[in-house]
Order: C-alpha cells, then sequence, then structure tokens
C-alpha cells in the first residue's frame, strides 16, 4: 500500500456516453454532492468532470477555516449543519479529515463593532449555535500573545468567541470525498474539461466534454470562481457574481502561540497556527475582478503590517509560502443554489465567495437531496437566483463592500 | 466554438505582474490609484418600460468574462475620471484596441457560445494581448 501510486479515488476510468448526472466541477462541492447523492439517494451513475485535477481551485486554495456564526437567520442553520458533519464525515468516509475544534475569535475594535457582533452573536444562540461576547482581558486569557493596548491603529475592544468553530485539512476533505464516491460508483474524470451544455426543448441534453459527449438529463455546475463564467459562457445565464483574486499565506513554522482561529474585520485579516505550526493567514480580495489567482506584495505588507499590531511576537517572523485562489462574491454575499428554473435539469451552485469550505459538507447533502428528489429542500430556498429581481436581497453583509459600483 | 474558463499560468511567462490602467489624462498609472465601476453594461433602462428583471440585470448581473472585457474604471487618487478600457481578465493586462470595441458591441446580439468564441477570434485577429 505504502508504494500504491493509484489514488484513493480510483485511477483512470473511460468517459461513458451517458451519466444520470453530470457534476462540472471536482472541487469539494461537486465531490460531496457526488458522494451524497450516491450514499443517500442510490444514484450512483455520476460523472465528476474536473478540468484540472480534484482540489485544484478553492478546495486546495483556502485558509481551512470552519465556522457558523454568521449574520443572518437564513444563512446560520446552513452553516451549522455543516460543522455538525465534520466528526460524522470522517467516520463514514473512514477517512480522517483532520477536524481541529480549536474555536474562532473575532476581533472587534470599535463600538459598533461590538454592537453588530451582539447581533451574529443572538442569531447564533437562537439558532443553537454557541456563541458569545468576550471582553478584550478575556481575550488576551485565551490567546496572550494578543496586544490588547491602547497603542494600535484599531484597540481591541473585546472579541466574539465561537467554540464549536475550528479548522479542518482541505486537501483530507477534496481526498476524503472522493474516496467515498468513486467507491461507491461515481466515476471522477481529472483533466477532463466541459465545453459545452447541449439542450432540447428546455431540458438538458447532454454535455460536450475534451473526452467526448455525454448524454444526461441533469448537469450541476459548482465549479467554484469559474462557475459565473461557465453558466453565462454555456447556458447564458447571468448572475450577480464578481469574481476576484484572494491571497493567503504561511509563516515558517513556530511553536505554538495561537490556538484559536483569530479574525479582524477592521484590518482584514484571519489567521490561524496550522497543526505544524505555521501561521496562515488570509487578507481581503483584490480590489478589482481578475482570474489571474496571482500573489502580491501588496498583500505580503498588508498581512504582516496588520499581523504584528494585534500580535506583535510576530514581527520578524518570515513568510514562506504565498498562493492566491477565486472568490465569487455576491452583492449580499449569499450564494445562489438553485435548479430547475431556467433550464430543466440544470442545477447551480455559486457565488460562495469565501464561504465555500465551511459549507461544503452540508451544500453537498442538501444539494444532492435536491437534484435526486427535483424538490428543493427547504433549507435552500431562501438561496433561489430570483431574489435579486425580488429584492430579496439576504443582507450577509451589514456594511456592503467596495469592489464594484453593484454594492 | 470551445468555451474555456481558467487561466494558464505556463503561458502568463513574463506577463506576470501587477495591474496599470491608462487614464486617458493621466497616461499610465499603477492600478491601485484607480477604483473599479464595473463591467460595461447596455444603457440604464428607462424608467417608463423598466420591470424588475431588467432593473435587476442592469444593476446586478454580470457575465465575468474571462478573457478581455469591457470595463468602467475611476481614477480616484488622480484626476477623477470615469472612463472604460479593455483588460483581459485573466491577466491583468490592459487590451488597447478600438477595433475590439466595435466587434464586442456587434457580439452583444449573437448567442452566447457564439459571443464567448468570437472573443478569443476578435482578440487573435487583432493582435490583442491574450
Amino acid at each position: 500500500m505504502f508504494l500504491s501510486t493509484k489514488p484513493l479515488w480510483g485511477g483512470k476510468k473511460q468517459v461513458k456516453s451517458s451519466y444520470d448526472v453530470v457534476i462540472i466541477g471536482g472541487g469539494l462541492h461537486g465531490l460531496a454532492t457526488a458522494y451524497y447523492l450516491a450514499k443517500e439517494h442510490g444514484i450512483t451513475d455520476i460523472a465528476v468532470i474536473e478540468k484540472n485535477y480534484i482540489g485544484f481551485g478553492g478546495a486546495g486554495r483556502n485558509t481551512a477555516i470552519v465556522r457558523a456564526n454568521q449574520r443572518t437567520q437564513l444563512n446560520v442553520p446552513l452553516y451549522k449543519e455543516a460543522l455538525d458533519l465534520w466528526p460524522v464525515l470522517t467516520k463514514d468516509l473512514d477517512y480522517n479529515l483532520m477536524f481541529n475544534n480549536c474555536g474562532n475569535l473575532n476581533l472587534l475594535h470599535s463600538e459598533a463593532a461590538v454592537k453588530a457582533a451582539r447581533m451574529n452573536i443572538a442569531t447564533a444562540q437562537f439558532q443553537g449555535v454557541e456563541s458569545h461576547f468576550i471582553d478584550a482581558k478575556e481575550a488576551k486569557e485565551l490567546i496572550p500573545a494578543l496586544n490588547i493596548s491602547d497603542d494600535i491603529t484599531f484597540p481591541i475592544h473585546g472579541a466574539m468567541f465561537h467554540p464549536p468553530g475550528g479548522i479542518v485539512r482541505h486537501d483530507a476533505v477534496v481526498w476524503g470525498l472522493a474516496k467515498g464516491a468513486s467507491k461507491l460508483g461515481a466515476h471522477i474524470h481529472q483533466h477532463t474539461e466541459a465545453t459545452a451544455i447541449n439542450t432540447f426543448d428546455g431540458k438538458i441534453a447532454s454535455v460536450e466534454t475534451s473526452r467526448g459527449k455525454i448524454n444526461t438529463k441533469k448537469v450541476f455546475i459548482s465549479a467554484g470562481g469559474y462557475s459565473a463564467a461557465l453558466i453565462y459562457g454555456m447556458l447564458g445565464i447571468k448572475l450577480p457574481i464578481s469574481v476576484l483574486t484572494i491571497q493567503a499565506m504561511v509563516t515558517q513554522p513556530l511553536k505554538p502561540l495561537l490556538n484559536y482561529v483569530i479574525s479582524s474585520g477592521a484590518y482584514h485579516v484571519y489567521a490561524n497556527q496550522t497543526l505544524k505550526g505555521e501561521i496562515a493567514t488570509g487578507a481581503h480580495m483584490d480590489q478589482w475582478p481578475n482570474y489571474t489567482t496571482l500573489t502580491t506584495a501588496h498583500y505580503i505588507k498588508h498581512q504582516a503590517e496588520a499581523l504584528t499590531q494585534f500580535l506583535p511576537c510576530l514581527a520578524g517572523v518570515r513568510f514562506m509560502r504565498h498562493w492566491a485562489g477565486l472568490a465569487d462574491m455576491t452583492p449580499d454575499m449569499a450564494p445562489i443554489m438553485d435548479g430547475n428554473d431556467h433550464v430543466e435539469g440544470f442545477f447551480m451552485d455559486c457565488g460562495w465567495g469565501y464561504f465555500g469550505f465551511k459549507s461544503c459538507s452540508a451544500v453537498g447533502k442538501f444539494m444532492a437531496e435536491f437534484i435526486a428528489e427535483d424538490e428543493k429542500p427547504d433549507i435552500l430556498k431562501p438561496f433561489t437566483l430570483r431574489r435579486y429581481e425580488q429584492h430579496q436581497l439576504m443582507g450577509e453583509t451589514a456594511a456592503l463592500v467596495n469592489y464594484t459600483p453593484d454594492n | 466554438m470551445r468555451f474555456s474558463v481558467g487561466n494558464d499560468l505556463e503561458t502568463l511567462g513574463d506577463k506576470k505582474m501587477a495591474l496599470t490602467i491608462t487614464c486617458p489624462i493621466c497616461g499610465k498609472r499603477n492600478g491601485y490609484e484607480f477604483r473599479y465601476g464595473g463591467e460595461d453594461k447596455d444603457p440604464r433602462p428607462e424608467e417608463k418600460e423598466m420591470t424588475p428583471e431588467s432593473w435587476c440585470d442592469y444593476v446586478h448581473m454580470n457575465k465575468c468574462v474571462a478573457g478581455v472585457q469591457k470595463e468602467w474604471w475611476f481614477h480616484r487618487d488622480g484626476c477623477g475620471l470615469w472612463f472604460t478600457i479593455h483588460r483581459d481578465t485573466t491577466t491583468n493586462l490592459e487590451v488597447v484596441n478600438p477595433e475590439l470595441d466595435i466587434k464586442l458591441n456587434l457580439n452583444t446580439d449573437a448567442k452566447v457560445n457564439k459571443n464567448a468564441g468570437s472573443h478569443e477570434k476578435a482578440t487573435a485577429e487583432t493582435g490583442g494581448e491574450k
């Protein structure tokens, strides 16, 4: 086994001429949906089409943070479900997803931020999710390295403490779900590009790929940051999405000093110490839409400046690696999960921005139910595309983000 | 008509660089001086014929082109001008070509798959940067 080169999800397979369901995008959402379709709904004739290798996109580029302390009543239950599923999936997949349930600390740097956090906390508590307010002193007890003095740009007033969150090894989730899905019969076709979707009479007919045509009645596009361009390019459906590069980086490994996921809206920074000891940290997105996934010196400087303000012990520590992925942002910071609307048999899952990792388990579970039963589960109903024309934006963001005039 | 998104880093090569924008008044400047103003869209719908769909389309909807798109910029830390440029969203490079403008407009009525293909064609024919 040690010398085996065969991947956990089996070797390369022939692309069949037809499948019951074709999933475009071999990321976490696509693989999780394939897994749940096979496990819970008996649909095992599935093709997962991935242009690169599985986990190439956001699945392998995020900072692995999981939490369920979002802003609105409609969002929190979905993320709670996702959080509750990590231990279950670890068991079911028989694969260690390395869920480190360390808890999240969201730093608050003004009275207004404290007030806003109180609403988030109330929302979480109402939904049965543990989350509470702690003051600066209590935050310092949890993280002794924290600088709670007044002499920084944004002094710390308190924090939103969310113990059920933490970090999960993102690659392990990709491999575990791929293993689970393929074991139940799904075909994972890597280095296979979906190039067109053919419809007939308002229904899905087939998918063209770089390895031949696949006849199918159901297509699910869940291709992370590439979803919006694919959905518009292949079906002409425009989405309220802007795609932006978002960067992350890790420092050299250090002794344990940060035992919580820490984030700060004012400093635009979030960080956690990985099990290897590196401080993994992410920043805000580029200020204009692009698909480059290029890293810039701008953000290294930004991270260094921000982190050393509230964690001064990091001064002089070197960044070791730096990478970027894509975030597909919607105006209300909430995703779009929809299907059987514009074209019968077409399902989509996009607009996750930087929440795609923490939601993948729950999305897989409920999108699988939607695709299998053709009936949208209640928990997904608020995430319709039509909410934008109905002026029913979800309010996941209190202060609108400044990357397009749309927001 | 092949539709393709996602960049191929190998082909980017020495084009890896930070964004610069050419302001009609100030010339080529660092991209951080500017504020992105959104994809160039059709004119604002008339109040009289406006429907929730047409307003939503104008306000929220994007094409998210992975390739050359026409877009608005505002020289925030400069002269304050609003203007449009063409930029390849997969490389962050400006594509300076007025001919492309005409071709992109011609394609707005065409079918979408064709549109995506024509983008590539237009760029190739006119020697764009992609």
